[in-house]
């Protein structure tokens, strides 16, 4: 070595010992708590039942499903070490892991994924996950840790839906899914154990030290039931919560105090959620495509996410993730250019005769009703300015906000609209099937904007039965570029996620598939924990 | 009295009926239900789910016999299970009962120990400006929004000074806590929910009693106390408070039922999980069997306070004849 | 009595919201859309006295028109609900009997009743709009201005007046509205203008929870609402619609104080 060299090594083993412990590498330790709130509370903790974002969000902590996302948004094993897709697909072997056990020491096997899938086709029990199960031709037991499950034929999204949290054959065999007790005591293969649940205010979680993956770092892990956005923003200016999610206007203008910089990490990443304007098709407005494409060049997405979201959004193309596989970045941007807008209205046969500044044709003015649900203040804003820019093209638009339940059932299910501003939330899987095909239109099914296009439907099939992501992704594309031209809707913008979180938290981690990804391996030094840790068991 | 009171009982059955059957009726016949509730936006929720959902809940059978149904069991007093998560009704409805009355009670008692004073004064002191003074702060806390000043309050004492914490009724943890240590922090909680619902309901305490009280004090008795030399504090308590007294405890004893329902914005802003919440809650998921449970609880306690009000309004003046 | 000048102060307050409520929607209602996205949550200046919201719109003018819904929605309301329950008061006093147990029974059902379903139902079948807001709160809010006339018209109509009306051969309606509902009617009016106020509080309730008056029509109730979402960024926001809110229903609940004070007076005379 030389003497640069040894000095430099020296200098090192040196620095080691003199820094101050801690910035050397630091080992986690187990101990603290996690407290986040949310408005709605849990109903239902079994993975089966569990559609609310409640009782979605602790249920995962609960259960494991087979396969899961990892930080890139590609499917990794999760109760399931690996698996083969046979047969061009209308075959997958899984191969379970050996190592996992049930929260009250009993092993997981395959006899207890069969129970599961038993479950979710029984047409007595009403699960809203039944859907993507209906593929599925059979499903074998091949030994107590693999299993083969055979399709109908290839569909690529049932991959997927196997990350459905695994329920206990030993526990629920004898059980009524519905009435049973266990589904406020449940007992799961995840990484936390339910701990206690106070209805309407709190529930508890506790780390699992059985876990397959190794116990969390974190001890509890609290959910609290505070139904108020402004007093859950209060809440985070005590530091009374870990982690909340932000509007856009505290994101930008009310997080820049000292405090709030000492005491969280603000994060901001696309979230999985698009918002559009669906236009009814079989009205007789909105069948003529250069009538949506007027009311496209329209409205300033740029204007909307400016002012509504105060940036924190971007706009979007197609009803998928922009920067995903299945986003096709070639579809040009939406351009903002009424003066083309009203062209391509006169053109329709849309003129201003009695000069009142709206438009009509045949006798009849261009006025409608644009629905949306309460709640969403930011999504009402929007509503407000596309009022506004439609008003400047000559069309009137109403604005109602109708409380969900009633728009579901009255507007929605029963197709009782003009047009809505609605969002969806994005799977991970691209396949939006169910909402652009044209068999989905019936009363209560989700085309309620009633699209129907061959092309798109040959390609949506195709997208269900290829398995390789670029197949599949060349697929996608071409049905993104032909929805951006027909536009059944008009995509708006995805607005982002805004979470913050509090420092005293390691291992955080931004990725594509947010934060919450590796939450396990979370964790809190001990000289900056908050709560009481769980005393050794 | 006797045969009074047992016409108004039996009265009061068809009447039971009659609100029981009107609430459910219009309650199934709101638009919305549980399953679109449940059901959401979820494209994975397949018709035969929605179908399975609905005959769970009875929604496939005509609404008469639903009622039928519902009746035969709430008559023996079993209110069914809830939509949501499949508790009893009952149990869901016990657990919230407790936390409103806590809220109400202690703000009753506060209302009364400021109030009843305030009033006296204000009846003394009547035309001065202390008397403005006080009837414009009484009257402050009932003409402004209850979650305004709510708001107002939590952002001053639990933000800005940090005296007070903002939400709940027990910290984290509180389970864990020793029993006295439990009970302050109970107490803690509860400072600015029982303040911002007492300084709500000051303003009628308050007015009515220096109504009370000035009338009282107009009275003949009162000048003839007077005029036989009592000291002017025995004049006031020995006498005329006490006759001021009976209309506002009448007054307050009746409003005892009415502490029960829980106001749902008071509820939502503190985060308390009461009957407000509860009643809300379940309104917006279409929760029947939570409503209607809720529903006969409201019913039967207005009933009875409107049977209390008949007694004390026949009692107090006696040109009311009960018939 | 309290100093004279508290009284003509709600007075002079309660003629402006008045004037403000008819003409606000009508002069104002183009300043009070106009979104300004230059000027987007602004705090009060000389272009805009009390600030803008979300949408640059001016908060003085979105003010002065909410008055319009707000007020509507005050008397509106009210007036539907003193004229039910006058007549179902003064019938079930003045005839007693099954009459009166069969209107009181109505109106024990009608107290117990789930008006935020109502008002949902309502909402959702036959649209939106503030009037189906103020028929429902109108058509339950009668029982206590009822119980309060059955009350008086009770007491009322053994008195040497109604008794001498009767001999003279006077109707039953003679009687009922010549005589003894126009003494009857201090007490319904001070319940009257308190009854604004709280009808007032009650659609900013509604609109808290989101049924009241819908955006983009402005109203205080939704003003005050929409302003919470901004707490903290823009005090301008939730203070002056509050204010607004809270010194019309003082200025009301002071004019009924004074009302209340003077009659308590004739009545004693009388």
């Amino acid at each position: 070595m030389t003497l640069a060299a040894r000095f430099a090594s020296a200098a090192v083993l040196l620095s080691i010992f003199f820094f101050p412990p801690s910035l050397r590498a630091e080992t986690p330790s187990r101990g603290d708590a996690f407290v986040t709130a949310a408005i709605a509370e849990p109903s239902n903790l079994l993975p089966l039942f569990a559609s609310d974002s409640a009782s979605a969000e602790i249920s995962r902590l609960l259960f494991n499903g087979l396969v899961k996302y990892d930080k890139d948004l590609k499917l990794v094993g999760d109760l399931a070490a690996g698996w083969d897709v046979q047969a061009g697909g209308t075959v997958i072997v899984f191969h379970l892991r050996k190592n996992v056990v049930w929260q009250d020491g009993k092993p997981f096997t395959a006899a207890d994924v069969e129970f599961t899938f038993r479950k979710l086709t029984d047409p007595n029990v009403p699960t809203p996950y039944g859907g993507d199960f209906e593929a599925v031709k059979s499903l074998e037991v091949l030994g107590p840790h693999v299993l083969r499950v055979t399709y109908k034929e290839p569909f690529s999204p049932g991959l997927a839906s196997w990350s459905m949290g695994m329920l206990p054959k030993h526990l629920l065999e004898k059980e009524d899914l519905l009435k049973t007790a266990f589904a406020r005591r449940p007992v799961g293969t995840g990484p936390y154990k339910l701990g206690k649940w106070k209805t309407g205010e709190s529930v508890v979680l506790l780390a699992n030290d059985r876990y397959h993956e190794g116990r969390p770092w974190i001890d509890r892990y609290v959910y609290r039931v505070i139904p108020d956005q402004a007093t859950s923003f209060l809440e985070l200016q005590t530091g009374g919560l870990d982690l909340a999610g932000l509007t856009p206007l505290q994101f930008r203008r009310q997080t820049d105090t000292p405090f709030f910089r000492d005491t969280y990490r603000k994060y901001s990443y696309p979230s999985f959620s698009y918002v559009y304007l669906g236009w009814n098709l079989d009205h007789p407005f909105f069948s003529d495509v250069r009538v949506r494409e007027a009311l496209d060049l329209s409205i300033d997405r740029k204007e909307i996410i400016a002012v509504t979201l105060l940036g924190a959004g971007r706009t979007t193309t197609g009803p998928f993730l922009p920067g995903t596989w299945a986003y096709d970045e070639a579809v040009p941007e939406p351009a903002f250019d009424p003066a083309r807008a009203r062209r391509l209205l006169a053109e329709a046969g849309w003129k201003d005769s009695d000069g009142d500044g709206v438009l009509e044709k045949d006798g009849k003015p261009f006025s409608f009703t644009l629905i949306s649900n309460f709640g969403n203040d930011q999504r009402k804003q929007a509503c407000e300015i596309v009022q506004r820019r439609l008003a400047d093209v000559g069309i009137d638009a109403n604005v109602r906000l109708v409380e969900w339940g009633t728009f579901l059932k009255e507007f929605i299910d029963k197709r009782r609209f003009e047009a809505v501003c609605l969002a969806w939330q994005l799977g991970r899987d691209p396949d939006v099937y169910d909402i652009f095909h044209s068999s989905k239109r019936a009363p209560g099914q989700f085309n309620f904007v009633g699209y129907s296009n061959p092309e798109v439907d040959r390609l949506l099939e195709e997208g269900r039965r290829l398995f390789g992501e670029s197949e599949r992704a060349a697929v996608y594309k071409k049905a993104h570029a032909i929805l951006a031209r027909d536009r059944p809707y008009t995509f708006l913008y995805v607005p982002d996620a805004m979470p913050v979180v509090h420092r005293r938290f390691r291992e955080v981690e931004k990725a594509a598939a947010g934060i919450g990804h590796n939450f396990v391996r979370w964790w809190v030094p001990a000289g900056e924990r908050r709560y009481r840790s769980l005393r050794e068991a | 009295m006797g045969r009074y009171l047992a016409r108004r009982i039996a009265g009061a059955v068809p009447l039971l009926f009659g609100i029981t059957f009107l609430s459910f009726a219009v309650i199934h016949l709101a638009p919305g239900g549980p399953v679109e509730a449940k059901a959401g936006l979820n494209p994975k929720m397949t018709a035969q789910a929605r179908e399975k959902l609905a005959t769970l809940y009875g929604l496939d059978k005509p609404l008469v016999e639903r009622y039928r149904a519902w009746l035969g069991r709430a008559v023996r007093l079993d209110f069914g299970e809830s939509f949501a998560d499949g508790e009893k009704v009952s149990v869901k409805i016990g657990r919230a009962v407790p936390v409103t009355l806590l809220v109400s009670g202690l703000s009753l008692v506060l209302v009364l120990l400021v109030g009843i004073p305030l009033g006296v004064y204000s009846a003394v002191r009547a035309g001065t400006r202390a008397d403005s003074l006080v009837s414009g702060i009484v009257l402050f806390g009932f003409s402004a929004p209850t979650f305004w000043i709510a708001l107002g309050l939590m952002s001053f004492f639990g933000v800005t000074l940090q005296w007070l914490p903002v939400t709940g009724l027990h910290s984290l943890f509180h389970e864990e806590m020793a029993p006295l240590e439990r009970a302050v922090d109970l107490a803690w909680h509860l400072v600015l929910p029982v303040a911002v619902s007492a300084f709500a309901g000051l303003a009628a305490v308050t007015r009515f009693m220096r109504g009370s009280m000035l009338e009282a004090l107009s009275q003949n008795y009162v000048r003839a106390a007077r005029a036989k030399g009592l000291s002017e504090p025995r004049v006031l308590y020995r006498h005329a408070l006490r006759n001021a007294l009976l209309p506002v405890v009448t007054l307050v004893g009746l409003s005892v039922p009415g502490l029960l329902g829980g106001s749902v914005i008071f509820e939502s802003i503190f985060s308390i999980p009461g009957m407000g919440s509860l009643f809300y809650a379940s309104v917006f998921s279409r929760d029947y069997p939570v409503i209607m449970g809720i529903l006969v609880l409201g019913a039967v306690l207005t009933l009875v306070g409107n049977l209390l009000a008949d007694l004390a309004y026949a009692a107090v003046d006696p040109r009311i004849r009960l018939e | 009595m309290k100093p004279r000048w508290t009284f003509w102060a709600a007075a002079g307050w309660l003629a402006f919201v008045a004037l403000a409520a008819c003409a606000g929607p009508v002069l104002f209602s183009g300043a009070a859309s106009a979104m300004d996205f230059a000027r987007v949550l602004a705090p009060p200046s000389a272009t805009h006295p009390l600030g803008t919201d979300s949408l640059g719109r001016d908060l003085l003018a979105r003010i002065v028109c909410g008055a319009g819904a707000s007020i509507g929605v005050g008397v509106v309301s009210v007036a539907i609900s003193m004229g039910v329950g006058v007549l179902v008061g003064a019938a079930s006093g003045y005839f007693g009997g099954w009459r009166d147990r069969v209107l009181m029974g109505l109106a024990d059902v009608l107290l117990c009743f789930p008006v935020l379903f109502l008002i949902l139902a309502v909402i959702a079948v036959l649209g939106p709009g503030v009037w189906h807001v103020i028929v429902v709160i109108g058509l339950t809010s009668w029982m206590g201005t009822a119980r309060l006339v059955r009350a008086e018209i009770f007491s009322l109509k053994e008195r040497e007046f109604a008794l001498a009306a009767r001999a003279l051969g006077a109707g039953h309606t003679r009687i009922l509205f010549g005589h003894l509902v126009p003494n009857a009617s201090g007490p319904v009016l001070v319940n009257a203008v308190l009854g604004v106020s709280v009808a007032i509080l009650l659609e900013a309730g509604l609109s808290f929870l989101g049924l009241g008056v819908q955006p983009p029509t402005p109203s205080w109730g939704n003003l005050l609402t929409d302003g919470k979402a901004t707490l903290g960024a823009a005090w301008w926001l939730v203070f002056f619609p509050g204010v607004a809110i809270f010194s019309t229903v003082l200025a009301a609940n002071v004019i009924g104080d004074r009302l209340r004070d003077s009659l308590a007076g004739e009545r004693h005379i009388g």
